[in-house]
């Protein structure tokens, strides 16, 4: 796939859409046109990314069909022979880890030669900030007013353990580390996913001029952590200087409402993955090799 | 050079999508269509037909592929039956809402509750309001006839919309007759490749901004849609013309009439059952009753100006539905349009509905002619005795 | 969905109402950024950042913004690593 550097974005992006003031989605958008230049076909589904308008070729489906209108894109791009466009499927976490998580599953074990980007942030936020499966533990929600019982569900390891070439979870506070990744995603063949956490001020309940430093602080308190696994080796990209999880909370009015045992709780389970992460740094997270056709 | 092969409906589906050189195909398996998702995945393998064979994980994602594929600039094939249907339906209602031209083959299959593997022409006739162009089989060589004419109509400028085409889950998907299979040089100077005049997703072709959200152009979206499917009553019977002046059968287009010169009454069926009827029809002539059959092969578009040459010659018109819509105004859904198409209409015979072959009971001739009497009947007193009857009922 | 419409121009023809337009978001906000171009140490992160792609490179400084799209969310004020951008209220007299 060709990258080609981009330097006015406004070219691909035009301003006037509809997201809320701060919102991080047209900005993880951004970097990524950014990275990959203007010969992609972007397939969207539902949610707040799509309110973005593009003129790069777009193709909205609906959002519970994750991905697959993509798959039916590179069908027909092979057939065309048309080798030299990337196709991009982007999609929020209600789609790419809910109703659309059995279409994602497929799309990996079927290894299309797409990269899909979940734009995270943690709830549906379109629709009026209802929980998802990718809300953090405590979070308040339209319909968790009382915080979240549940933890965040882990799709980007899900999709590891089914042996997908690439995995990657970024931030756009970091952005060396985004555009380092998804550079190298579009130089490699097959199912990439590239795990994106954007704030959203409107549902986090968020100043928004914080927008990224919240995110900033969501790395530094080890409540999202920076890796890859290429090939099945994990490698923690981002060992950043650590804070308590309570300075991440303090700034969120989602999380306004935990007592000083739950912060304990959830800074205890924070410390445990961090540690897990640290020792697999560097090892295969795959069991077994996967058998690949090469042709 | 034409071959002639025995097949049963499902490889005739499968040598259609070869002959229409289509280069997408994404078919999830589902009883009765299992076979022609098999015989597709062979001919790929072998080489003979040249196109891209993705395996989905579920119906949904067929017609997502087939959305994808299409807007990209590929031709497109799906197939389905009932629960894919229902399943898929999601996706079914955007394809024609983008004015993408994808084929789809519904192997007629009843939807659960109660549900059964056999024939029912509900799971296509739930498409009827989305804007799918929709056109019935009755044998084999016309599924395979059928499949080359389909996407000429769906891809002529004028009409840009979906087509299904459809076959008798196990009466056809599963008999097998005999079927001549055309040369593929005289079909591809029928279809011309595949083009899309207004819909592309190539980068390298300029595009301005996309300026801001529109949200009011739905009615005149949906208005554009039925100007296209009166286009299309046009198109069908310009494309059938041709095909049967290139190959030798002709279909009559939205409507094929059968005997009705000189019919006091006639029966209007759709699908297999037809095949019944035109023996029931023969053989009630013959004893010197005049009745007459009515072939519905488009249902959408509704063919109201030739039911309505129909009516104005016959005495009474009786409508074979395999369908059913729990309460409804009164009767199947054939009978209810049959209806609307003729009540402004200056001549309107008594029109009975029949509902019969519900969940793929086996039509038979002696049901046919009990259909018949009735309708003759009805031609001659010029009164309805019974609007709505389930034929088959055991009591 | 590059799905040309026929009638879109045409409606516009004859209601008169614009329904091309983008969304005049420069009118949402409160506060607006002004960026000290003496203190800017040109370092593009404010047009990295902004979510609204206003703040752009080539206009008579290192970075313009355009007011007629800019939101006032203030991420660019608040990652400046110079601190040369304001948030000032915005009167409209």
């Amino acid at each position: 796939m060709a990258t080609e550097q981009v330097e006015d974005m406004r070219k691909l992006l035009p301003s006037g859409h509809g997201c809320c003031p701060g919102c991080q989605g047209p900005v993880a958008t951004k970097m990524i046109l950014r990275t990959l230049g203007r010969k992609v076909i972007l397939f969207g589904s539902g949610g707040c990314g799509d309110f973005t308008p593009k003129s790069v070729p777009y193709f909205g489906l609906h959002f519970s069909g994750v991905g697959t209108g993509a798959t039916g894109i590179l069908a027909a791009l092979e057939m065309k022979n048309r080798k030299d466009i990337t196709v991009i499927s982007l999609a929020g976490d209600g789609a790419t880890g809910d109703i659309g998580f059995g279409k994602l599953a497929a799309i990996a074990e079927r290894n299309d030669n797409m990269i899909h980007f979940c734009y995270d942030n943690e709830a549906y936020m379109n629709t009026g900030i209802q929980k998802s499966g990718l809300t953090p533990f405590g979070a308040w929600t339209t319909t968790t007013p009382a915080g979240k019982t549940t933890r965040k569900k882990d799709v980007a390891m899900a999709l590891a353990a089914m042996k997908v070439p690439y995995v990657a979870t970024v931030t756009v506070a970091y952005r060396g580390d985004f555009q380092n990744k998804v550079k190298k995603a579009a130089g490699i063949q097959g199912f990439k996913y590239i795990h994106v956490l954007e704030a959203c001020p409107t549902g986090w309940r968020v100043s928004p001029e914080k927008a990224v430093e919240v995110l900033r602080l969501a790395v530094q308190s080890h409540m999202w952590n920076l890796y890859e696994i290429e090939n099945g080796i994990f490698k923690l990209t981002m060992k950043p200087k650590e804070v308590p999880v309570k300075e991440y909370f303090q700034i969120q009015g989602r999380f306004r409402h935990l007592k000083e045992d739950d912060i304990q709780r959830i800074q205890k389970f924070v410390d445990e993955d961090w540690a897990r992460l640290k020792e697999w740094d560097g090892k295969s997270v795959w069991v077994g090799t996967p058998w690949r056709a090469t042709s | 050079m034409a071959v002639t092969k025995v097949l049963d409906g499902n490889e005739a589906a499968a040598y259609g999508v070869k002959l229409s050189r289509v280069e997408v195909i994404a078919a999830y398996p589902i009883t009765p269509q299992t076979e022609l998702a098999n015989r597709l995945a062979r001919f790929v393998a072998e080489g003979e037909i040249k196109a891209k064979y993705v395996t989905v994980e579920s119906e949904h994602a067929s017609m997502s592929v087939c959305a994808g594929a299409s807007a990209a600039g590929a031709r497109a094939f799906t197939a389905s039956a009932s629960q894919g249907i229902v399943y898929m339906e999601e996706v079914i209602w955007m394809v024609p809402g983008m004015r993408l031209p994808v084929v789809m083959c519904i192997a007629n299959r009843s939807i659960a509750f109660p549900g059964a593997l056999k024939a029912t022409h509900s799971d296509s006739l739930l498409q009827r309001d989305s804007g799918w162009i929709q056109l019935y089989c009755e044998n084999s060589q016309e599924v395979l006839d059928t499949c080359i004419q389909a996407y000429r109509i769906a891809e002529d400028k004028r009409v840009y919309l979906p087509v299904i085409f459809t076959q008798d889950g196990y009466v056809v998907t599963a008999n097998a007759m005999p079927v001549e299979i055309p040369d593929q040089e005289a079909v591809d100077n029928f279809l011309p490749p595949y083009k899309h005049e207004f819909v592309s997703l190539d980068p390298d072709i300029p595009l301005e901004p996309e300026e801001g959200p529109i949200d009011e152009t739905e009615t005149e979206c949906r208005y554009l849609m039925d100007v296209a499917m009166e286009n299309a009553k046009k198109v069908i019977k310009e494309v059938d013309e041709e095909y049967g002046r290139i190959f030798g059968r002709r279909y009559g287009g939205l409507i094929e009439e059968y005997r009705c010169d000189g019919a006091e009454g006639v029966l209007i069926t759709m699908g297999s059952i037809t095949g019944t009827a035109r023996e029931v029809v023969d053989s009630m002539r013959d004893r010197g009753k005049n009745i007459g059959l009515v072939k519905l092969k488009a249902f959408r578009p509704f063919p109201t100006e030739e039911i309505r040459k129909i009516a104005k010659q016959v005495g009474a018109i009786g409508f074979v539905d395999r369908n059913f819509s729990h309460g409804s105004a009164g009767g199947g859904i054939g009978c209810i349009e049959t209806a609307k198409a003729l009540y402004n209409y200056k001549y309107r015979p008594p029109l009975l509905g029949f509902i019969a072959g519900i969940g793929g009971r086996d039509v038979t001739p002696a049901n046919l002619e009990y259909m018949a009497e009735k309708v003759l009947n009805a031609a001659k007193t010029g009164t309805v005795e019974q609007e709505v009857e389930w034929v088959q009922l055991r009591r | 969905m590059r799905l040309k419409i026929k009638t879109l121009k045409d409606l516009e023809k004859e209601s008169g109402i614009a329904l091309r337009v983008t969304l005049p978001t420069g009118l949402w906000r409160v506060f607006k950024p002004e960026i000290d171009h003496n203190r800017c140490i040109k370092c593009g992160i404010c047009e990295i950042y902004c979510p609204d792609y206003a703040i752009y490179k080539g206009g008579e400084h290192f970075v313009e913004v355009d007011y007629d799209y800019c939101k006032g969310c203030g991420v660019c004020a608040n990652e400046c690593p110079a601190k040369c951008i304001n948030m000032v209220r915005e009167t409209f007299v």
